[in-house]
């Protein structure tokens, strides 16, 4: 088992796709330690559900091993690797959004917090009001909301671009996140009253 | 649409956007639009150079047992194509003389391929199954078998798992493949255990004889009716055993006689098809005799826990026993 420094190191891939057209699985291990961490990442950012990509990286790897001999220069193993990767996790994607119980887990694991516990119909109440409140935060909480809202940049992203620390970021869009939460529940609250009193 | 993409990856969407990047994802008239929007993540991903989580041991174990059954297959491909190759060699020089035009196309490796079947038998379940030469095969749970659909000069299956083989008589050898070794007989019923993930092995005879090959050696072990071999840390050893033991499985009956505890929870874990937990070191030194038959895992979970000092509890969500000392 290679240690973990060693895994960040990319393996010499035209060695190992030479031994593995050789029938020599040996490599597989080195393949498996530096891949299994990005493909998970990977396939996690697409799917949100971390239930089943295991099955689909495992797939991956023995798909590689089958079509070993066609995989003949590192360009061919970097656009294979991410082509049978790609068409997989699309597949699954597709399938578990037409399904209603699975869609409904994926939409909540996409959502950005401050939505988290509104459903559509309530969100088309108050969408009009967010850009408002919005406008009403702090300069440099506004920029960083910005940023993440709009541009979907992530936290990291975002530090690298203004020149901050990660925590900053994260510190500041918690903030702006759960000032929102609050009035858009009051917001949400008060339009379901006028809705009831008027019926 | 990039930005949307963007914030799906990064789970920063409002409700609204998630059914409008989700409807376009799930349009096939999309496809090259969605395949540049996960390439950009994919390069993102694999240009990250210290990634989590770092490793997944059991799935690579995995991994490498489907690996070697691929090669197991190519392997008895090629003893198919090679005894194809002999009737056809003789047909071809023939053509040859007569019209001088090379004209045989690829070989059809699909059909070649069709050819050999693959039995596998998920968790908790059991199955029987009949080979071409009329033997008999009870493939255990988790377990998987391969075999070419018709039998030639000799019977080669590939077992990853455990079954039992009521092998019929005949005068062509009948050959098990396992991780550990090969297990070779003419006719005879025996017991043959090799799941990858344990690292165990063993071979259990009945009647007849067998005779067990180390892979990658030369040494060959023959065992009498009652005898065992079973890997151990430091090789194989061959042992007197009550063989009821260990092929009442294949009846629907799991017996155990002074069973020590860990071999007990991986018994059952295969038999039920669930994850039993517990890290009391304490409970290594249990060990269980008696019969299971028609007992649900409640019934079998409460039964330990009147036997022994120990409790245990369900996680329904999970679906993990946890077992702890009273």
């Amino acid at each position: 088992m290679n240690s973990p420094e060693q895994m960040t190191v990319k393996p010499d891939l035209d060695k190992i796709i030479a031994a593995l057209a050789n029938d020599n699985e040996a490599p597989m291990e080195e393949l498996f330690n530096y891949y299994y961490p990005r493909l998970f990442n990977f396939s996690r950012k697409f799917l949100k559900i971390e239930e089943g990509i295991d099955d689909i990286i495992q797939e991956v790897f023995v798909k590689i091993w089958q079509n070993r001999k066609k995989i003949n220069s590192e360009a061919t193993f970097n656009s294979y690797i991410f082509t049978i990767t790609r068409n997989l996790l699309l597949n699954e994607l597709r399938s578990r959004l037409n399904n209603k119980k699975t869609r409904d887990e994926i939409r909540s694991l996409s959502l950005a917090q401050e939505y988290s516990s509104l459903d559509e119909i309530e969100y088309n109440d108050v969408k009009g009001k967010v850009d408002q409140l919005i406008n009403t935060l702090p300069e440099r909480q506004k920029e960083i909301f910005v940023l993440s809202r709009t541009e979907g940049l992530s936290h990291k992203e975002i530090a690298e671009k203004l020149g901050i620390s990660t925590k900053t970021v994260e510190y500041h869009i918690t903030q702006s996140s759960r000032f929102l939460k609050e009035k858009l529940k009051n917001l949400g609250f008060i339009s379901f009253l006028w809705v009831y009193l008027f019926l | 649409m990039k930005n949307l993409f963007k914030k799906y990856y990064h789970s920063l969407l409002s409700p609204g956007e998630f059914s409008e990047v989700t409807d376009f994802i799930g349009n096939k008239k999309n496809d090259s639009a969605v395949f540049n929007q996960m390439k950009s993540l994919w390069n993102e991903q694999m240009s990250e150079s210290n990634a989590e989580p770092v490793t997944n041991s059991a799935l690579f174990t995995r991994i490498k047992e489907s690996i070697w059954l691929e090669k197991q297959k190519a392997a008895q491909r090629k003893i198919t194509v090679y005894t194809w190759g002999l009737r056809i060699a003789a047909v071809l020089v023939v053509a040859l003389v007569i019209s001088n035009i090379f004209f045989l196309s690829k070989p059809e490796q699909n059909n070649l391929a069709a050819q050999l079947q693959t039995i596998t038998t998920p968790m908790g379940a059991k199955s029987k199954i009949v080979l071409p030469d009329s033997s008999i095969v009870w493939l255990n749970s988790g377990s998987t078998l391969s075999y070419p659909q018709q039998f030639g000069k000799n019977r080669p299956v590939t077992l990853v798992g455990e079954a039992y083989f009521e092998v019929a008589k005949n005068e062509t050898p009948f050959l098990v493949s396992t991780q550990y070794g090969d297990v070779k007989v003419k006719g005879t019923s025996f017991n043959v255990k090799a799941y990858t993930d344990d690292n165990a092995f063993e071979t259990t005879l009945e009647e007849g004889v067998v005779a067990f090959k180390v892979k990658n050696t030369e040494n060959e072990v023959t065992l009498q009716p009652g005898e065992q071999i079973e890997k151990t840390a430091t090789g194989f050893i061959v042992k007197q055993v009550e063989t009821k033991y260990y092929t009442s499985w294949k009846d629907g009956k799991l017996l155990f006689n002074k069973e020590p505890f860990p071999d007990f929870i991986k018994k059952l874990e295969r038999w039920y098809n669930v994850k039993i937990e517990y890290s009391d070191p304490e409970l290594d030194k249990l060990w269980y005799t008696g019969t299971i038959e028609m007992e649900t895992i409640s019934e079998v979970m409460e039964m330990i826990s009147k036997a022994a000092p120990v409790k245990y509890c369900f996680n329904n969500k999970t679906r993990v026993f946890t077992i702890k000392a009273k």
